[in-house]
C-alpha cells in the first residue's frame, strides 16, 4: 500500500470562501488592498512584512522585524548568524510555519542581500526569495 | 433591533485602542480578515489607526489641561491664564532700599537765623541714584521728596550744619528726608504707527521690564496703563497746594497729595509673553468724539435699521459700540516713546552706605525771587545714603509660583466684598495720601423716627460705616482731617462694588491713665519690679496693638502685672479717663462703662488710648 502524503487543512482554508487578510503588494488596479483566501497566501505575505520590517519600526513593538538592512554592512560573509537569527526569531512571530533553509548571500559590489527562504504550512512547501539592497527591498 | 455597532468612547491609549479596533474588525468583518497577528500585514493599518487615535487623545487631554491653570504646564499659557484671572506674573523681583535724602538749607539770618524753607527742594518720582561699587546699577525713588513736608510718616529731619564763622548763630541746616527707592534703569524706545488700525500691538523686546513709566505720542499726548481697556480711569495723584485745590491744601500737613479719578481715552495694557518681552496693546478707538457722545443709548442703537414693529424682537450685535473710544484710542500716524524701567536680580541687593553716586534728578524749586548763588549751594548739596543694605532683589517668578499666585488672587479679584476687605484697604491707602491708622468696618444703622411708635435703631442693609482715626505727628490718636476722608473716599471707590454704599465716620478715642499698686517679694528690688511692672502695662497698651470698639479687661492687666517677675501680689489697678488739653477732646465715663471687671467702649466706634505713657501709667509698691 503506497504512502498517502498527509495533509492538513486549516480551519479557514475550507467551506466558504473567506477572506484571511491581505496581501503586501498594494499594486491592484481596481482595490487598494488585495486580498487573501488562504493560510498559504497569508503566511507568506506575514513572512514578507516580517524580513522586510527593520526593527524599531514598528509602533510598541520595537524587536518586530528581520531587520535584514542593517546587516548589509556586516563584515559576516556567510551570514550564517543572521540566517539563525533569523530562523528564531521568524519561529517565535510565525509558528506555524516549518523553516527548512534559509540561504542569504551577500553581494558586495551591488550592496545587495539575497535572501532565500524555504519553508512549509500545512505540510506544503513553498519559498520565498528577497533581495535587500541600500536603496530598495524587493521580491 | 436596529443593528448599532458597538464603539467603545473611553479607550485613549494605543493597546486599548488596537485592541478594540481588533475586536470590532472580528465582530464586524469576520468574513473580510481574520489574521490578527503581529506579522500580518492589516495589523499595521491597525495598529497606525490606534497610533492616531492615541495622538488625538494626547492632544485632547493636553487641550483641556492647558486650559486649567491648575494643572497647565506651558509657560506661555499659565502667563495667559494667569491674566484671564487678574494677576500679573512678576519676571524680575527688584531690589528696594530705604534712601536718606539731604539737602542744605541756609538760614534766614539776623535776628532769628531759622530755616528758610524758601529754599526747599522738591525731587521728582523716578530720579535715579547710582551705587559707588557697581556703578552700573541704579535705583530710581518711588516718591516725591518734598523738603517742606513733614509729618509723622514723612518727616524731615532738621539739625544745625553749620555756624557763622566764629558765631553760635546757625548759617547752614541740614534736612534729611527718606524715600523708598527700586533697583532699576530707565530706558526708551520708540514705535512708529501708520494708519489706523484697531487694538493695535508693540513689543518691548527687553529682559528683566519691570514697568512701563510712560507712553507719549508725537504731540505729547499721554497715554495711561489701566488693567483692563475697558477701564477707563485711572488714579491720578496732585500735590495738595493752594492752587491745585483751594479747599483741602489747609491739610498739606497730613496729606500732601490728592488722590482723583482720571477718565483716560489715551490707554493701554501690557502683557507679558512667554519669553518674557512685554506687550503693549492699545485700544480700538479711531474718532476724536468723545465717549459720551458715542456709548450706546436709545438715539444711536440700530441706526440704519428700518423703524417699526419689526424691530421690536431685532438682535443687535454689541460690537457696534466697540469700535469707539469705550477701549481706548488707537494710536495712528504717530510715533511713540515708551519710557521703561528694567532692573532687578540679586547683583541689586548692595551693603549700606553704597547707593549714592553720580544722581539723575529732577529738581523744582518754588519760586520765590530766591538768591540764586545760594540756591546753586543748595541744590549742589543734596546727597543720598543708604542706611540699610538693599534687599528683595532676585530672578522673577517661576513658572510655579505665577499659577500658585494667579491661584491666590482670584477668589478677592482687587474687590471689596467683606468688612475685612474694606478694612485692610482702608489701612493700605499709600500715606502720601494721609495715613489711616485706625479703621473700623460695621454695618450701617439708621435711627428712625416714627410719630406712632418709640423711636428706634436698626440695621441698614444698603450701608456700611467705616470709623476712621489718624496719628499725629508724634503718632498720637487724633481725628482723621475731612482730605483724608476725600481722599479715602476716592480711593475706596476703585474697590468698592456698585452696589455697596459708604459712609465714612470719624471714631472716638478716650484717653486713659492706669494706677496700679503692687506689692513685691521681699527679695526683689521694689523699684526694679515697678519699672517691669510698669513696661509690661505700657506694652500692654501700645497703640498699634489695640483696635477700636476693643475692651479693656481688668482681669488681663492684673495678669500681666502678677506674671512680673518678684510681684508678690496686685493690690489694685484703676482706670481713669483723661480729657481736655492734650488729651482727647472726649471725655468717657469709665465707671459707668465697667460691666463684671470690663470697661466697654461706646456704642459708637471708640478706642482707649494711653496717650502718653511715660506719665499716664502710674505704679507704687506698697509695703505693711
Amino acid at each position: 500500500m503506497l504512502n498517502r502524503p498527509a495533509y492538513r487543512l486549516n480551519p479557514q482554508d475550507v467551506g466558504q470562501k473567506k477572506g484571511i487578510g491581505i496581501n503586501v503588494l498594494f499594486n491592484n488596479n481596481t482595490n487598494v488592498f488585495n486580498q487573501t483566501f488562504t493560510t498559504k497566501e497569508q503566511v507568506k505575505s506575514n513572512l514578507i512584512n516580517y524580513i522586510l520590517t527593520d526593527k524599531g519600526e514598528r509602533f510598541f513593538n520595537p524587536q518586530f522585524g528581520g531587520n535584514l538592512r542593517a546587516s548589509l554592512f556586516e563584515p559576516d560573509t556567510t551570514f550564517d548568524s543572521v540566517a539563525a537569527r533569523l530562523e528564531t526569531e521568524i519561529i517565535a512571530f510565525i509558528p506555524n510555519i516549518i523553516i527548512r533553509d534559509i540561504i542569504i548571500k551577500k553581494q558586495s559590489d551591488l550592496n545587495l542581500i539575497n535572501l532565500v527562504l524555504e519553508y512549509s504550512i500545512n505540510n506544503q512547501n513553498d519559498n520565498l526569495v528577497i533581495n535587500v539592497s541600500t536603496t530598495n527591498l524587493s521580491r | 433591533m436596529a443593528n448599532v455597532p458597538d464603539i467603545k468612547y473611553f479607550d485613549k491609549d494605543f493597546n486599548t485602542l488596537k485592541q478594540d479596533l481588533i475586536n470590532y474588525a472580528r465582530t464586524y468583518f469576520q468574513n473580510n480578515y481574520m489574521d490578527f497577528s503581529p506579522s500580518a500585514p492589516g495589523n499595521m493599518f491597525i495598529e497606525m489607526a490606534a497610533y492616531i487615535g492615541d495622538i488625538l487623545s494626547f492632544y485632547t487631554d493636553t487641550q483641556l489641561q492647558e486650559t486649567l491653570l491648575l494643572y497647565a504646564q506651558e509657560r506661555k499659557n499659565i502667563i495667559a491664564l494667569a491674566y484671564a484671572l487678574g494677576y500679573r506674573p512678576k519676571i524680575t523681583s527688584v531690589s528696594t532700599v530705604n534712601l536718606d535724602v539731604y539737602q542744605l538749607l541756609p538760614s534766614d539770618g539776623a535776628p532769628n537765623y531759622a530755616p528758610d524753607f524758601r529754599y526747599t527742594l522738591r525731587l521728582g518720582k523716578n530720579s535715579s541714584v547710582k551705587s559707588i561699587s557697581k556703578p552700573n546699577i541704579t535705583f530710581i525713588t518711588q516718591d516725591l521728596v518734598n523738603f517742606r513736608f513733614s509729618s509723622s510718616f514723612d518727616p524731615t529731619t532738621i539739625t544745625i550744619y553749620q555756624y557763622y564763622t566764629g558765631t553760635t548763630n546757625p548759617q547752614y541746616y541740614l534736612l534729611k528726608k527718606q524715600v523708598e527707592a527700586i533697583s532699576g534703569q530707565i530706558k526708551t524706545t520708540t514705535f512708529n504707527f501708520g494708519n489706523p488700525e484697531q487694538f493695535p500691538t508693540v513689543v518691548i523686546n527687553d529682559s528683566n521690564i519691570i514697568q512701563v513709566l510712560s507712553v507719549t505720542d508725537s504731540e505729547n499726548n499721554q497715554y495711561y496703563e489701566v488693567p483692563y481697556l475697558a477701564q477707563d480711569t485711572i488714579f491720578d495723584e496732585t500735590l495738595n497746594i493752594s492752587m491745585n485745590e483751594p479747599n483741602y491744601y489747609n491739610d498739606n500737613d497730613n496729606a500732601c497729595f490728592l488722590l482723583r479719578l482720571k477718565k483716560v481715552d489715551r490707554r493701554f495694557v501690557t502683557r507679558f509673553n512667554d519669553d518674557n518681552n512685554l506687550l503693549l496693546e492699545f485700544g480700538s478707538g479711531v474718532t476724536s468724539s468723545p465717549d459720551e457722545v458715542i456709548i450706546p443709548n436709545p438715539d444711536n442703537v440700530g441706526i440704519g435699521l428700518v423703524d417699526g414693529i419689526s424691530k421690536l424682537n431685532m438682535a443687535y450685535d454689541p460690537s457696534n459700540f466697540q469700535y469707539t473710544n469705550e477701549y481706548g484710542v488707537a494710536p495712528s500716524n504717530t510715533t511713540l516713546t515708551v519710557t521703561y524701567l528694567v532692573g532687578g536680580g540679586a547683583e541689586a541687593n548692595l551693603p549700606s552706605d553704597d547707593i549714592g553716586l553720580g544722581s539723575v534728578v529732577n529738581i523744582t524749586v518754588d519760586n520765590f525771587n530766591l538768591n540764586n548763588s545760594i540756591l546753586t549751594i543748595v541744590e549742589n548739596s543734596l546727597r543720598f545714603n543708604n542706611p540699610e543694605p538693599s534687599s528683595g532683589g532676585g530672578p522673577g517668578e517661576t513658572t510655579e509660583q505665577i499659577r500658585l499666585q494667579a491661584l491666590a488672587n482670584f477668589p478677592t479679584q482687587n474687590r471689596n466684598v467683606t468688612k475685612a476687605d474694606y478694612l485692610v484697604r482702608a489701612l493700605s491707602m499709600p500715606a502720601k495720601f494721609g495715613y489711616i491708622s485706625k479703621a473700623y468696618v460695621s454695618q450701617n444703622y439708621l435711627v428712625a423716627n416714627d410719630t406712632d411708635k418709640q423711636n428706634f435703631i436698626t440695621n441698614n442693609p444698603l450701608a456700611l460705616s467705616i470709623c476712621v482715626l489718624s496719628t499725629d505727628i508724634n503718632g498720637k490718636i487724633t481725628t482723621t482731617s475731612n482730605t483724608i476722608k476725600q481722599n479715602l473716599k476716592t480711593y475706596l471707590s476703585y474697590h468698592k462694588m456698585a452696589s455697596d454704599a459708604i459712609i465714612i465716620k470719624d471714631a472716638y478715642y478716650a484717653n486713659i491713665k492706669i494706677n496700679f499698686d503692687i506689692s513685691v517679694l521681699p527679695a526683689y528690688n521694689s523699684q526694679e519690679v515697678l519699672t517691669k511692672a510698669i513696661t509690661e502695662i505700657q506694652n500692654y497698651f501700645n497703640i498699634d496693638k489695640w483696635q477700636i470698639n476693643q475692651p479693656i479687661i481688668y482681669s488681663n492687666i492684673y495678669n500681666l502685672i502678677g506674671a512680673v517677675k518678684g510681684v508678690q501680689s496686685v493690690i489694685n489697678v484703676d482706670i481713669t479717663n483723661l480729657a481736655g488739653g492734650n488729651y482727647s477732646p472726649y471725655s468717657y465715663d469709665i465707671k459707668g462703662a465697667t460691666k463684671q471687671g470690663v470697661i466697654y467702649p461706646s456704642l459708637d466706634p471708640m478706642i482707649f488710648e494711653v496717650r502718653f505713657p511715660d506719665t499716664d501709667i502710674y505704679g507704687k509698691v506698697v509695703t505693711y
